[in-house]
Parts: structure tokens; C-alpha cells; sequence
């Protein structure tokens, strides 16, 4: 029976696939998988640590976290709807079957063409064999990519060894670096933050881990690309990035999914640490599997992502794209601790079909003149619900801090909803914390412009939620900002009637 | 606080065991006893209740803290009728507030008031009539009043709610067609503990208005729901307030659009000094189809020392997409550029930052008189 329906879904999946439109990522890869039994006890906590060779420390970590999950309840404040997730029916860890390669070589030609596909290219000879200038010129990338539970592939490593940058995946990282994971795992986002971050710490399979050293300007984007790709399982993976003093850091993170009729569950954690001066730019293109147009299947990203700005002076922005899953609980955050540090938070969420998203930010403002500016853009189509919830909380010894913060909302059609729930604290006299949200939908008046000069209905309301994300936009790296305006022309295709 | 999550039960229980005060039998008070045999009321730390200590409330409920006055005062011109609570009438003029308005009022801890209720006054506003005086709330005389408020059709009225102590007062006000309420509240600063919760049902082509003016309390909460139940009704909100010392004002507002056409406006101005707390939650909600809704809230406040504290959560919750909606919300000191520019006119500290404070307090003030009065600026 499971596999009749897996392959329906394959069906399914090339059907839409070969439509172009829609989901073009959702198609599965046939790949032998080591996946552990669907349950969650210690022994499956103790088995991944095992899988994974961790250090008996590590295990213990892991098996806290889970003892702290058992007593939390999930949070339920947030503006979405859906029924109760049945954590024994999920499978904790699937990875592609045989040994990890030890270098791109040996790397499943069947996954390397996976990411292919997805756009992803992994290998780097292009870049290693050319020799033009032109090649030169253009701004490389270094990937890590992870599918399922683990990671499969980690581009361009030596260049950056040179620049004693270290990127790599987080079992490696446990292995070869487990002073540096030890300080910093979960001093960010410790344990029990909440009930899906407790879950991750208990269970995370992999996820990237960055170090750039002290005044360093990582030569490269580095990027992950995340890949759900077996049947009922959940992808639990953990980020850590450490930017040292006066480092520079940007990061790029993609995801997708096939499409299946059942929710699967991602919940992550991203915890990224700045020291003095430092700099870290974290963006995201978020594109899971959002279900059918009836609502059916879909991603549950339930993602806890956390910066904090330990060093006077250093910043953490974090640039969001969010088309899909079927419900995203979201908030990229930033605790400003050290003077004059700076969070930034951009984000573009569309949501469409019945697709729900609750996403915004917290900024905590502890140093003296800390600044955070918040810009958040949701576009509601179909019958979707999409809310913006966020928190700007000034504490005493903040003196001098600023934010501001702008939230609009568009709506197309009459069944969706937009909702915004900003929490504004402050106990500072010293500080000024300025809100606005807007709220409308696109304008007949603008269509009929645009429909005046030649331009089909479906092209203007692209063009014209493309100007109403720029501020946005403006802030991705250039070729991501191409790909996100794209997912959202497709993302819009028949949403407006 | 440990242990505090049963005074919300104990108190419960408490009011069970003695059970429900004998005024005005005629109110049906199941629902009530219902939601207490449910233990539903809320806890400490509920979301509603997070910046705003329920329990201890609670406690004020329990010790009954408010000696109640003898009298029972209550002003109005001739054409409008006013009848006590308690008189069978009452019954009658509630009929006509409508099911909705029921559903806006009940909140758990109203459920409190109607046990215990012991004072109140319904109130009629003929249709067509124009008082030219208004109507005033100066004193009733229990701790839990209630007030029921119908205007008729094409009425116009004044309704001012004077400085007076309770634990929890219930205002139901029903604004019939095209009928309009000029509603003050003026709030003295005290030291009782005390909630209140203000519910409107505006219909169609109604309008309602609110001025509150506010001094804080040792605990004050005022909860004010309304609801744009008619086409093109039209619901203006504004409020002002200024605390010191170590009080407390939490103020949570809702405004939902239920039909098409519906404005409303909302304006807050807030002053926080001291060790005092501030508190502002305004949502807007736009329920599906009630499209050309036009609704906005602005909301300023002002830490005037280091100790106080400012909560403002404008809320949007939107499902019609043919809307206007915004909200704005600041937190910030007093401007010390304007106070220098005063400065350099020659006048002092002291008289620029009161003068700065009642500028901006002005922005939500419409009846200055009354705000000298209450000492809300000086």
C-alpha cells in the first residue's frame, strides 16, 4: 500500500512537473535510503547520536533536550489551524544509503543530478578547470547541501580553508571542531526556548556549520540547500554560523520538497553568533512544498532562527522569502546585546491556495544605542492566511536604541485573510520604537494602468507585488533577488481572477 | 505567586457556595454560574491578561475592597428615560440590546459581575430626540454596576461617566440607526483595583463615540469592544491618559467591522512617568465580506522616566480585501529639542516639558475643560 500511494505521488509529481506551473520542484529522486522506524524514544535519540559517531557529550545534550520536549506542550498562539501532529508517526532520520563520500567524486551521480535539476549545481569543476576572466569575475557560491537527514555534499571547501573559513556539515563540525560547537550550540537558541527547538536538540540530523575567523571577509556566498526527499519523515536540521571579530559573512539558504498528499515536518533551528564588529547577512528562499490547491499536503516549517549580536557594533540582517510550505511558524530574531549592534529583518511572504504563514521577528534591544529596522511585506491571495507577528522589546540599559518597523499587507481576492500582531515593550525612556502597518489590496486603478499600455492582467499584478516587495528584494544578493522575484511571478500565476 | 492559579478556583468556588447576589432577579445568571462550574475564568498570565495581574484583582474581589456609596445618582434631561437595573423594566429595554451585544459582553469576568451585581441603571434615548443636556453616571451604589445604554433610532445624546469607585463596572450601549453617542469617561486616579468592560453595537448609519480621559489606578482595566454591526456605521475612539507614581492602565480594544462600509478611527495618546505601566492593545478586525471597511489607529506614547513601562499591540486581523486599514503605534521620550527651543524662549524646564506633555496629550483630547478638571494636564 505505501508504496502504491508514493507511487501516485510520483505521478502526481511529473504531471505537475511537466505543467511547468506550479510546483516544479516536487518531483521525488529514487534513491536507496537508510531510514530509521517512524517513533521517537531515547533509543532513537541514543541511534542517531550513534549513526552520526557523536561524542558521548553530544549525546547527552541530545538526550536533555528530548527529557525537556516530553513536558512541553506545542505552542498554539499562533494564527493557524491544523490538526494535531502525531510525533510517534514520523521517522527521525533517513539519509542516502552507503558511507559518506569523502570528496564530490564519490557523491551519488543520482543526487547530483537531483540538485541539478533543482538548479543546484555541485560540482565545481566549471570553476576549477576555467581559467577566463569572465569566470573570475562571476560570484561564486559554496554549497552545502543536505538531503533529508544528512549532508551530502559541501562545495569549495579548500578555497575557503585558505581563508581559514571553515563551512562544513554539523556532524563534522561535532567531530572536528567540538571546542567552537560546544561554547556556542544552543547559547543562542538554548533547549527548552520552545517546544520545536527542543524537539531539534534532541533529534537534529545535520544542517551547515560556519566559523570565519577573526577579520576575515569570507571570499564566497556560502549557501545550503535543503532537500526533503523521503516519504513521512521530518527534517530536523541545525545551522550555526560564528562570524569572529570583525569577520563578514553572507548566507544563503534554499529549500524544497516533493509533493505528497501527507504534511511532512521541518522544524530547524539557525543559530548565528556575531563577536565585535562583526557581520552576518543570512537569506532565505523558502519554497517547501505548499499542498494542492484544495489544502491538501504540504510542509509544516516550524523554524526557530535566532542571531545574536554579542560583540559593540556588529550586525545581523536576515533577508526572508517565503512562498511555500503549508504552514510556516517563523520568526528570524536578534538579540542586540552589544553597543551600537544592528538587526535587520526583510521579508516577502506570500501565501496563496490554503496556505498559512506566521512570521515576523523579535528584536530585543539590550545594549545602549542598538538600532533594529524591520520591513515585512505579506501578500494574501486565494484562501490563505497569512500574519505577521513580531515583538521590538526595549530593556533597561538600551538607552538611545531605535527601531522601526513596516509592515504592509496585500490582499487579491475576498477569501483571504491579513493579520498583523506586532508586541511593542519598552521600559526605556531614551529609546523610540516607531510602528506603522498598512493594509490594501492591488488597485483597480493600477491594473487599468498597466492593462492600458498592453499588459495582460496576470503580468501587471506580478510587476506590481514586485514594487511592493522591492524594499525587500533590494537587500538579497543579486542572483537570489532574480530567483525570488521569479518564484513570486510564478508563485501568483492563477491566483488572480 | 505560586498557587495563584487557584485563586482564579477559589474564587470560583467562593462566589458558588454564596451564590448569586439577589439584585435584579429577573437577569438570567446561568450562563454564569455555568461558566464558573467550568472554572473559566482567567488565569495568571493568560494572553489577555499578560500585563496586567489578574490574580491580584482577584484578591479585590475576594476582600471586597470597595466600600460602595449610599447613593444612587444619576443625572439626565427629561426625554430620556432611566430606570434602576433591578426595576422590570430594565428587562424590557435589555431585550432590545440584541443577541450580538450579549456576545460582546461576555467575557469570563463579567461573568463575575452579573453574580454579583447590586447597582445599575438602564437608559433609553427616545427616537428622534436631541438632548441638549447630557447624561451623567455620577454615583451607584455597589461594587459591580452594570449600565444599559439603547439609543433609538435618530436619537443624539451625551453620555458621561464621572470619576466613581467599583470593581467592575458593564457598559452595554446599543446605537440604533442613524442614532448618535457622544460617550465620555473620565477616570480620577485612585487607588482601587478595578475593571470594566465597555461593549457597542453600532448600527446602520450610527455613529459612536468615545473619549476616554484616564489618571490610572493602583489597578485599572478597561476592556471597550465594538462592534460596526450596520452599514456605513461609524465608531470614533479616542483616549488620553497620564500616570505616575506606581499605577496602572490596561486598556484593551477591539473594533470589529462586521458589515460593509463601516469607518472607524482610533487615536491614543499616552503618558507614562514614575514607576507607573501602560498599557495598549487595540485590534481591528475586518470579518469576511465587510468590504470598503476603513479602519485606522494611531497610538503615541511617552516614558517619562525610567522606571515606567509602555506595552502598545495594534492588532490587524483582515479578511475582505477591499479595505483600508493602518495602524501606527511610537514609544518615545519628550522631545528634548522642543524642550530646548522652549528653552530659548525664556521659558523654564518645568513649563516647557508640562506644555510639551499637553500638546501631545491634546491630540486625543476634545473637551479640555474636563481634562483640566480631572487633572489630566495642567
Amino acid at each position: 500500500m505505501p508504496e502504491r500511494t508514493s507511487e501516485l505521488a510520483d505521478l502526481v509529481g511529473q504531471e505537475h512537473a511537466a505543467t511547468g506551473r506550479e510546483y516544479a520542484a516536487g518531483f521525488v529522486t529514487e534513491i536507496e535510503a537508510d531510514t530509521l522506524p517512524p517513533g521517537l524514544d531515547e533509543s532513537i535519540v541514543r541511534a542517531i547520536s550513534t549513526k552520526k559517531e557523536e561524542p558521548p557529550w553530544m549525546t547527552e545534550w541530545r538526550l536533555d533536550a528530548y527529557r525537556r520536549w516530553l513536558s512541553m506542550p506545542p505552542p498554539r498562539w499562533a494564527h493557524v489551524q491544523f490538526p494535531d501532529i502525531d510525533f510517534q508517526a514520523i521517522s527521525y532520520f533517513s539519509a542516502p544509503k552507503g558511507d559518506a563520500p569523502k570528496s564530490l567524486d564519490e557523491v551519488d551521480p543520482e543526487l547530483l543530478r537531483t540538485y541539478e535539476k533543482l538548479g543546484i549545481p555541485l560540482h565545481e569543476r566549471a570553476r576549477l578547470a576555467g581559467v577566463e576572466a569572465a569566470d573570475e569575475e562571476a560570484p561564486q557560491v559554496a554549497v552545502d547541501a543536505v538531503f533529508d537527514s544528512v549532508s551530502v555534499a559541501t562545495t569549495f571547501k579548500e578555497r575557503l580553508a585558505e581563508a581559514g573559513v571553515v563551512f562544513c556539515s554539523m556532524s563534522e563540525a561535532i567531530r572536528e571542531h567540538p571546542d567552537l560547537v560546544r561554547r556556542y550550540l544552543g547559547s543562542v537558541v538554548p533547549k527548552p526556548d520552545n517546544f520545536y527547538s527542543a524537539l531539534n536538540s534532541a533529534v537534529f540530523s545535520d544542517g551547515s556549520f560556519v566559523y570565519v575567523p577573526k577579520g576575515t571577509r569570507c571570499p564566497m556566498e556560502l549557501s545550503t540547500y535543503f532537500r526533503i526527499n523521503a516519504e513521512n519523515t521530518g527534517q530536523f536540521e541545525r545551522t550555526l554560523i560564528i562570524a569572529d571579530e570583525g569577520a563578514y559573512v553572507s548566507y544563503l539558504e534554499g529549500c524544497t520538497a516533493p509533493m505528497r498528499d501527507d504534511n511532512q515536518l521541518h522544524a530547524a533551528v539557525v543559530e548565528l553568533v556575531a563577536l565585535e564588529d562583526a557581520e552576518i547577512k543570512y537569506s532565505t528562499v523558502q519554497n517547501w512544498y505548499p499542498g494542492d490547491e484544495q489544502g491538501n499536503g504540504g510542509i509544516y516549517n516550524f523554524v526557530t532562527k535566532r542571531g545574536a549580536c554579542l560583540g559593540d557594533r556588529s550586525k545581523i540582517s536576515w533577508t526572508q522569502v517565503e512562498t511555500g510550505s503549508a504552514i510556516t511558524w517563523k520568526y528570524p530574531s536578534v538579540v542586540l546585546r552589544g553597543a551600537d549592534s544592528v538587526g535587520e529583518f526583510y521579508s516577502v511572504a506570500l501565501t496563496r491556495n490554503f496556505q498559512q504563514a506566521d512570521t515576523g521577528t523579535k528584536m530585543t534591544h539590550i545594549g545602549p544605542r542598538t538600532k533594529s529596522t524591520i520591513v515585512s511585506k505579506g501578500i494574501s491571495a486565494g484562501s490563505s492566511q497569512n500574519s505577521y507577528r513580531g515583538r521590538v522589546r526595549m530593556n533597561p540599559g538600551a538607552r538611545g536604541a531605535r527601531n522601526h518597523t513596516q509592515c504592509d499587507s496585500l490582499l487579491i481576492g475576498d477569501a483571504c485573510g491579513a493579520h498583523t500582531f506586532p508586541y511593542i515593550e519598552s521600559k526605556l525612556p531614551s529609546s523610540v520604537i516607531e510602528h506603522e502597518a498598512t493594509t490594501s489590496k492591488v488597485s483597480d486603478e493600477q491594473l487599468f494602468l498597466c492593462q492600458q499600455r498592453g499588459i495582460d492582467p496576470e503580468k501587471a499584478v506580478a510587476m506590481i507585488v514586485n514594487g511592493f516587495c522591492r524594499d525587500v528584494f533590494r537587500t538579497l544578493p543579486m542572483e537570489f533577488a532574480v530567483e525570488a522575484a521569479k518564484l513570486l511571478e510564478v508563485s501568483l500565476e492563477g491566483a488572480v481572477g | 505567586m505560586a498557587g495563584s492559579a487557584a485563586d482564579a478556583a477559589a474564587l470560583a468556588e467562593r462566589i458558588l457556595a454564596q451564590g448569586p447576589s439577589s439584585y435584579a432577579p429577573w437577569l438570567d445568571r446561568g450562563p454564569h454560574l455555568d461558566l464558573l462550574e467550568r472554572r473559566a475564568l482567567p488565569e495568571l498570565r493568560a494572553e489577555a491578561w499578560r500585563h496586567t495581574n489578574v490574580a491580584r484583582w482577584y484578591e479585590a474581589v475576594l476582600h471586597g475592597t470597595v466600600t460602595p456609596v449610599s447613593s444612587h445618582r444619576v443625572e439626565s434631561p427629561a426625554e430620556v428615560e432611566v430606570v434602576d437595573f433591578a426595576d422590570p423594566r430594565a428587562a424590557e429595554l435589555q431585550q432590545l440590546r440584541g443577541e450580538e451585544t450579549y456576545r460582546l459582553s461576555a467575557q469570563p469576568i463579567t461573568a463575575l459581575n452579573a453574580l454579583l451585581l447590586g447597582a445599575g441603571a438602564a437608559i433609553r434615548v427616545p427616537a428622534g430626540s436631541a438632548a441638549s443636556d447630557p447624561i451623567r453616571i455620577v454615583d451607584l451604589p455597589a461594587a459591580y454596576q452594570r449600565i444599559l445604554v439603547i439609543i433609538e433610532p435618530d436619537a443624539r445624546v451625551e453620555l458621561i461617566e464621572e470619576p466613581s469607585t467599583y470593581t467592575h463596572r458593564l457598559v452595554e450601549v446599543v446605537v440604533q440607526p442613524g442614532g448618535q453617542l457622544v460617550h465620555r469617561r473620565h477616570q480620577a486616579a485612585s487607588s482601587h483595583l478595578e475593571c470594566s468592560l465597555v461593549a457597542v453595537r453600532a448600527e446602520s448609519g450610527a455613529h459612536y463615540e468615545l473619549s476616554l480621559l484616564s489618571l490610572g489606578s493602583d489597578l485599572r482595566r478597561n476592556d471597550i469592544v465594538a462592534s460596526l454591526a450596520g452599514v456605513g456605521a461609524n465608531v470614533t475612539l479616542r483616549g488620553a491618559w497620564r500616570l505616575d507614581e506606581s499605577r496602572h492602565l490596561d486598556n484593551q480594544v477591539a473594533v470589529h467591522h462586521r458589515v460593509p462600509g463601516g469607518t472607524s478611527r482610533q487615536t491614543y495618546r499616552g503618558v507614562a512617568a514614575d514607576r507607573s505601566r501602560a498599557v495598549l492593545n487595540g485590534r481591528i478586525e475586518i470579518a469576511p465580506g465587510a468590504q470598503q471597511s476603513d479602519a485606522t489607529l494611531n497610538t503615541k506614547n511617552l516614558l517619562a522616566s525610567d522606571a515606567a513601562e509602555v506595552y502598545a499591540k495594534p492588532e490587524l486581523e483582515i479578511y475582505a480585501n477591499d479595505v483600508k486599514c493602518s495602524h501606527g503605534a511610537t514609544v518615545g521620550a519628550i522631545d528634548d529639542d522642543a524642550v530646548h527651543y522652549f528653552r530659548t524662549r525664556g521659558i523654564d524646564e518645568h513649563t516647557a516639558r508640562t506644555l510639551f506633555v499637553r500638546g501631545f496629550l491634546r491630540e486625543a483630547i476634545d473637551d479640555l475643560d474636563a481634562a483640566q478638571m480631572l487633572g489630566l494636564i495642567q
